[in-house]
């Protein structure tokens, strides 16, 4: 389980809480997701559960680790981290490269790591671009790749930063499933972050931040049907639940 | 909204644009990738155009050669019977045409968010009050508080932030075209909404307006006309309302139904009066709750 406690963090130089008092638990096989307005504090929220950011109150433990020094490797090996900004994750001259980066730091024998790779490049529709430098991807493919390196890993959790924003319905949906599959065969825990109410849904829980504060929590069918409290907070909520004509089928 | 727009640069005369028989493919120093052959389209001056298509189907790059930043190897692009990139990039570009990049985060480079935003301002002369008057008016119109933000260096801005940053530091320039890529990507609720509102705005003023976007909801609301690519070639071309409202057509190119369609699927199912048309989520909002408060039926 990843797990904060108060978790509370100030940038350097400023005076205001980014987030104050955060507690969120994603257990293994959960899917938790996360939605709030630009600059709510989502994106530090994230980098807290890697490590990137070191929060300045409360505690971060994954499976009961706390992050420090010592075991921050292990840690970022547990939980997968897809960035907001596809550009940031690129350091292969390939996209194939790109993939099976990860598993070779890992020390996988080169065999499965050409499985591994083949199969993913396949399931996100990469296969074709596999000799394409990662720079020269159009924006959703960069997307498309910045999921896949990530999940051939295979790690405990996965945190998804708006990772699928350029993308088409249908390719979204692929994702999703794709990470719904890891979910139930694995057991992967999983927080979302996203502005689609359609994915929030989906989640066994869904938490609203609001400057920095969890101001709404549970089943994304109770807290949408918040719709006013929701749009105030500028979260967008599906049709059906502004319209009062959710569950009627 | 009463029009914000108090500096009033000059109008140039309208802009036609015009693709004639582009081919277009990036080289690189051992991979040549084709995007576009023999590829022709027309926009109207004042026209409002949504651009939708799968990943990699070349809608950044129609953009950047409508802002002059690609050439075509072949065929003629045309801007208001220009070649773009025979402007001079940094004053007539910036002026007429206003482009907002997919990743527009990575086109700043000023240390603060007012020096960004009217970056092009003083670029051409404008004195330093209309210059923060503007940018703060701006600022104001995208949901932010400018005194909260202006100071800030736009590196350190959230994702959602830097894209209404730098929409704000193309609307000052007030252009009389805009190319957006996927503007709404990202934005919470009140951003998506402001962003719809002040392109409504311009649009009435006859700005000409391309839009890249996935977001069904804008463009419905936005456009009078979509085109589709797919391959580097134009899948579709037509009305919101044509396209919209055919599923199996839109299933093909890879989009959902818009929620407004499943909406008004719904209430009709639950025996509401409904016409065949496609509705805005405002509208749909607007009839219930007028049936609500018993007016309608
Ligand atoms: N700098 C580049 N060098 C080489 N190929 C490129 C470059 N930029 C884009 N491409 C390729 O050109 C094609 C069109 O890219 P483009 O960015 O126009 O797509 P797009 O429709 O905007 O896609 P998306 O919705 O994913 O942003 C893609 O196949 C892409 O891989
Ligand atoms: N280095 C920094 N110094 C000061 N403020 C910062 C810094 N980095 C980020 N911020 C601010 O912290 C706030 C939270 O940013 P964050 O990226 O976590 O937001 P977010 O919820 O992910 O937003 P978005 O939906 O736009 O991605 C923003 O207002 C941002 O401007
Ligand atoms: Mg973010
Ligand atoms: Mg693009």
């Amino acid at each position: 389980m990843i797990e904060t406690k108060d978790l509370t963090y100030t940038f350097p130089l400023s005076s205001e809480n980014v987030l104050s008092g955060v507690n969120l638990k994603v257990e293994e096989g959960d899917l938790v997701a996360l939605m709030g307005a630009n600059g709510s504090g989502k994106t530090t929220l994230t980098r807290c559960l890697n490590g990137l950011v070191q929060p300045t109150g409360g505690s971060v433990t994954v499976d009961g680790h706390p992050l420090t020094q010592e075991n921050i490797r292990a840690i970022r090996r547990r939980v997968g981290m897809i960035f907001q900004d596809p550009n940031t994750a690129i350091t292969s001259p390939t996209v194939e490269r790109e993939i099976a980066f990860g598993l070779q730091n890992l020390s996988v024998p080169r065999r499965v790591i050409r499985e591994k790779t083949n199969m993913v490049m396949e399931q996100f529709h990469l296969t074709k671009l596999r000799h394409v430098s990662p720079m020269d991807l159009s924006g959703g493919e960069k997307q498309r790749l910045a999921i896949a390196a990530v999940m051939v890993l295979e790690p405990t959790y996965l945190i998804l930063d708006e990772a699928t924003s350029f993308l088409p319905s249908s390719s979204r949906k692929e994702v999703m499933a794709l990470v719904d599959q890891l979910r139930l065969e694995l057991k992967v825990g999983v927080l979302l972050v996203t502005q689609f109410p359609e994915e929030a849904l989906r989640a066994s829980s869904l938490l609203i931040l609001h400057k920095g504060q969890i101001v709404q929590r549970g089943k994304p069918d109770e807290v949408f049907s918040k719709a006013e409290a929701l749009e105030a907070y500028g979260v967008p909520v599906p049709l059906e639940y502004r319209l009062g004509i959710a569950g009627a089928n | 909204m009463e029009s914000p727009f108090l500096l009033s640069i000059d109008w140039e005369s309208p802009v036609q644009i015009e693709l004639k028989n582009i081919s277009f493919s990036y080289r690189g120093k051992d991979r040549v990738s084709e995007v576009f052959r023999d590829f022709s389209l027309v926009f109207a001056s004042g026209e409002a155009v949504g651009i939708m298509g799968r990943e990699g189907s070349g809608k950044s790059t129609l953009l950047q050669l409508l802002a002059g930043l690609q050439r075509p190897q072949q065929g003629e692009v045309l801007v208001a019977e220009k070649a773009p990139w025979e402007l001079d990039r940094w004053t007539e570009v910036r002026k007429n045409i206003g482009i907002l990049f997919q990743f527009p985060e990575q086109q700043f480079f000023q240390e603060t968010v007012e020096r960004e935003v009217g970056f092009s301002l003083r670029n051409h002369g404008v004195s330093r009050d209309q210059e923060r008057e503007r940018c703060w008016q701006v600022l104001r119109l995208l949901g932010f508080e400018p005194e909260a933000i202006v100071q800030k260096s736009p590196f350190t801005l959230s994702i959602g932030e830097a894209r209404k940053v730098a929409f704000a530091s193309i609307l000052v320039m007030n252009p009389n075209l805009l190319l957006l890529d996927e503007p709404t990507a990202g934005l919470d609720s009140h951003g998506a909404e402001a962003m719809m509102a002040i392109l409504h705005q311009l649009r009435r003023r006859g700005t000409t307006i391309i839009t890249v976007s996935h977001d069904t909801n804008l463009l419905a609301e936005i456009s009078s006309r979509i085109i589709v690519l797919a391959e580097g070639a134009t899948a579709f071309d037509g009305t919101a309302n044509t396209l919209f409202r055919d599923n199996n057509l839109l299933a093909g190119f890879g989009y959902d139904q818009p929620e407004t369609l499943r909406c008004a699927n719904l209430l009709r199912k639950k025996g509401k009066v409904m016409e065949d048309r496609l509705y805005s989520a405002d509208e749909l909002l607007f009839l219930t709750s007028q049936r609500s408060a018993g007016k309608l039926r």
